[in-house]
């Protein structure tokens, strides 16, 4: 109790309320648009969030995410086109209900179903996290290193197409976390070490702008690729009755509860994310309504119901994708993974560490969760004659304004520093660059930013490990929870290559 | 035999290639204080990413072939466009210091919204936007002057005890420099408002007009956040004062 209240005491301040208000209407605004994501704005408030205190700052980064992810269904259902992969789902109800004139009950519908999936979510979220970083207490630096290893491996096999690609930028994102001074030695591990030893990158490369450039940067150089083509027309629709009936959400329980499930469940695996979850809730709507016998409309002939199963679900993530990232430091997608980034920065590492050694920080973190949904839902409904009209802004002034956050934000970062600043604005372009390439060629970038993150806790925990075991590798062969790691780790490279050989043999 | 292949994975060849010789190049280091041995050193890992690294990529490079599909040629509109990004970031990036924050982040974001809302540069669009960028650029010398006068004053009184209370706190003089911005910036668009129907109703004069208010207004919220409010040392460059 003493640690809720001292959680609650960070969080329960004028500062705290009033960013948080802000990003959740940021949030809003950036998943309504069209190409903007849920982690590119997160990754964007990063700068701002590092100048506030960390409850604070981690409130502001819970409530874009949150507002984000929900923000995604107004263009979902007013235009048919997903403000960015979660709402993907959402389409084909949504915009049904709109062609039938019930625009609102669909846009309130989608804000009541995000709402109860990101509770529901962070129910489980307090339940489950601290469990999990307890069992973490048989981690000793063997377990640690293939915790880290399995975590990178499942990410790098689900995240693209090509496993092979995923587990190359995997490698990648650890290459180059290992940059800058062994911190076990203290040598300098940079090319032409004579010249670029008096630079910032002795420190190794600046994790936020490494973020701001493959999030930011990247989508900006992307979008300059298209910008010629025609902008969708936004519809002038009339939105009214915004709530749905009590009666009707209550009639629907088996899809909440199914869809709340799903959306935890996937967003807790490492890598999986809101696109699949959202499908699959879906889906499940689906087999509900076919056998409700006349009791729920039929999903996908522009009901309520196929509206609150994926949005309950992608709501649903946000919570589900923390329990691994706070308790095991292993983020459940890419916007979790960028949340990590922020806590790491502020010099929090995730883990047992932080349950046993700052749990009110723990508790600020749940407790700004709710407050995150709490405004996520009010901010939307307050402004759901508002948004729709956000979406007439077009791409063409829309991405100059991202370029220049992204690349203030890397400066920011240094603070007073101006010459590490101007040193993190060129490894935010330098990133960019990379990350359009990849984004062009098909290279997943979540294996990239968790080897950015996990590069160095991997290399430390290995030398440890086999120092311990005074030289022999086999360590890692003879502790039980290495060697299921280890499996998990093969099992999730193995059966993709199977499965898509099947496929391609079929 | 190569023609049919990408260029991404070959780069990453090459890449990891480097990697590797940069890893050997740069040898061994042991932990401190490792007498009694065990410490596997410091370039295992780097060495295995960097041999996994090379392995991947090639068989990347062997396997992932161009399609007819995927190899849309890029519109020389759009190309143009990507490429006027690319040199803008670059040269923002490598500008900015010497130009400082407040003229580069002004020219770099008029000069991309107005490219981008005429897509592209073309000769008719040439007068209307150095005219645009003059202006802007002026007007944002001005309010940043006005501003930074009232808060070095308000500073001043404050130390001098001259405002005592809530308006000698930071947050006060950040406020009153905000709202003088936002007056003078709402000036000043309301008289180009006016005066922009008598000199041209042309797309080129409003796309000039509307890069100059969005580079003019998001510069100055931007240094408003994180130079009052973060205290971040923004680079002041050509504007000493």
């Amino acid at each position: 109790m003493d640690f809720f209240m001292q959680g609650l005491s960070q969080v329960a301040n004028i500062q705290t309320i009033l960013w948080m208000a802000i990003g959740s209407v940021l949030g809003i605004i950036l998943g309504a648009l069209p190409g903007l994501t849920a982690t590119m704005g997160i990754a964007l408030v990063m700068p701002i969030s590092f100048h506030l205190p960390t409850a604070t700052g981690m409130g502001l980064l819970l409530a874009v995410y949150c507002g984000a992810v929900s923000g995604a269904s107004i263009p979902a259902i007013l235009l048919g086109i997903p403000g960015n992969p979660n709402a993907i789902a959402t389409v084909e109800d949504g915009l049904k209900m709109t062609k039938k004139g019930k625009a609102g009950q669909a846009l309130g519908g989608a804000v009541v179903a995000s709402f109860i999936g990101g509770i529901g979510s962070l129910l489980c979220l307090v339940f489950f996290s601290p469990l999990i970083a307890k069992a973490t207490l048989a981690f000793g630096p063997a377990e640690k290193t293939t915790l880290a290893l399995v975590g990178l491996v499942i990410i790098a096999s689900v995240s693209g197409k090509s496993v092979l690609k995923g587990l190359f930028m995997g490698a990648l994102g650890m290459a180059l976390s290992l940059i800058g001074t062994d911190s076990f030695s203290g040598a300098l591990r940079i090319p032409f070490a004579s010249i670029l030893g008096h630079t910032p990158l002795t420190k190794g490369l600046d994790l936020t702008s490494s973020l701001i450039g493959l999030y930011g940067i990247s989508q900006v150089l992307l979008s300059a690729e298209h910008l010629t083509k025609p902008a969708a027309e936004i519809p002038d629709v009339k939105i009214d009755h915004i709530f749905p009936s009590f009666r009707k959400v209550c009639s629907m329980w088996k899809i909440i509860l199914a869809s709340l499930g799903i959306g935890t469940i996937i967003g807790a695996i490492p890598g999986t994310g809101a696109s699949i979850a959202v499908f699959m809730a879906h889906d499940t709507a689906r087999t509900i309504t076919n056998a409700s016998n006349g009791k729920l409309e039929e999903v996908g002939t522009g009901c309520l119901e196929g509206v609150f199963a994926p949005e309950v679900a992608n709501n649903a993530v946000t919570g589900g994708a923390l329990i691994p990232a706070l308790s095991l430091g292993i983020p459940g997608d890419s916007a979790t993974a960028v949340l990590i980034g922020a806590l790491m920065v502020k010099g929090v590492n995730p883990g047992f560490q932080l349950f046993s050694q700052n749990m009110s920080l723990v508790y600020a973190i749940f407790i700004t969760m709710f407050i995150a949904n709490l405004f996520m839902t009010v901010f939307q409904l307050a402004g759901v004659r508002l948004y729709p009209k956000i979406l007439k802004v077009p791409e063409k002034i829309l991405m100059p304004l991202v370029l220049m956050l992204s690349f203030i934000g890397a400066y920011a970062i240094a603070g007073q520093a101006t010459s590490v600043g101007i040193f993190n604005m060129g490894v935010a372009l330098a990133m960019g660059i990379l990350g359009y390439f990849c984004k062009k060629n098909g290279y997943p970038f979540s294996p990239l930013v968790l080897g950015l993150i996990l590069g160095s806790m991997f290399e430390e925990n290995f030398r440890r490990a086999v120092k311990l075991a005074g030289g022999n590798y086999m360590t890692f062969f003879t502790k039980p929870i290495c060697i299921v790691f280890i499996a998990f780790a093969v099992f999730s490279v193995v059966f993709p290559i199977i499965r898509s050989r099947k496929k391609a043999s079929k | 035999m190569f023609r049919n292949r990408k260029a991404v994975p070959f780069s990453f060849t090459i890449l990891s290639t480097l990697y590797i010789i940069y890893i050997v190049a740069l040898g061994d280091s042991r932990m401190l204080g490792d007498e009694i041995g065990g410490d596997p050193g410091g370039m295992i890992i780097p060495l295995i990413l960097g041999i996994f690294m090379l392995a991947s990529s090639f068989y990347i490079f062997l396997t992932d072939k161009k399609t007819q599909t995927a190899e849309k040629k890029m519109d020389p509109v759009d190309r143009r466009l990507f490429l006027s990004v690319l040199i803008i970031s670059i040269l923002y990036a490598a500008l900015s210091r010497f130009l400082g924050f407040l003229l580069s982040t002004s020219l770099a974001l008029y000069i991309l919204v107005f490219i981008n809302l005429n897509l592209g540069l073309g000769k008719d669009c040439i007068k209307p936007f150095f005219f645009g960028m003059l202006i802007s650029e002026a007007v944002l010398l001005a309010v940043y002057t006005v501003g930074r006068t009232i808060t070095r004053s308000m500073t001043i009184a404050s130390r001098n005890g001259s405002l005592s209370g809530f308006f000698a706190s930071s947050g006060a003089i950040l406020a009153v420099t905000a709202i003088a911005a936002a007056a003078l910036v709402f000036i000043a668009v309301f008289i180009a408002r006016k005066a922009l129907p008598k000199a041209s109703s042309s797309d080129k004069v409003n796309s000039a007009f509307s890069a100059g208010m969005i580079s003019l207004i998001s510069t100055q919220a931007l240094y408003l956040i994180f130079k009052q409010l973060f205290l971040v040392n923004l680079v002041s460059g050509l504007i000493g004062w």
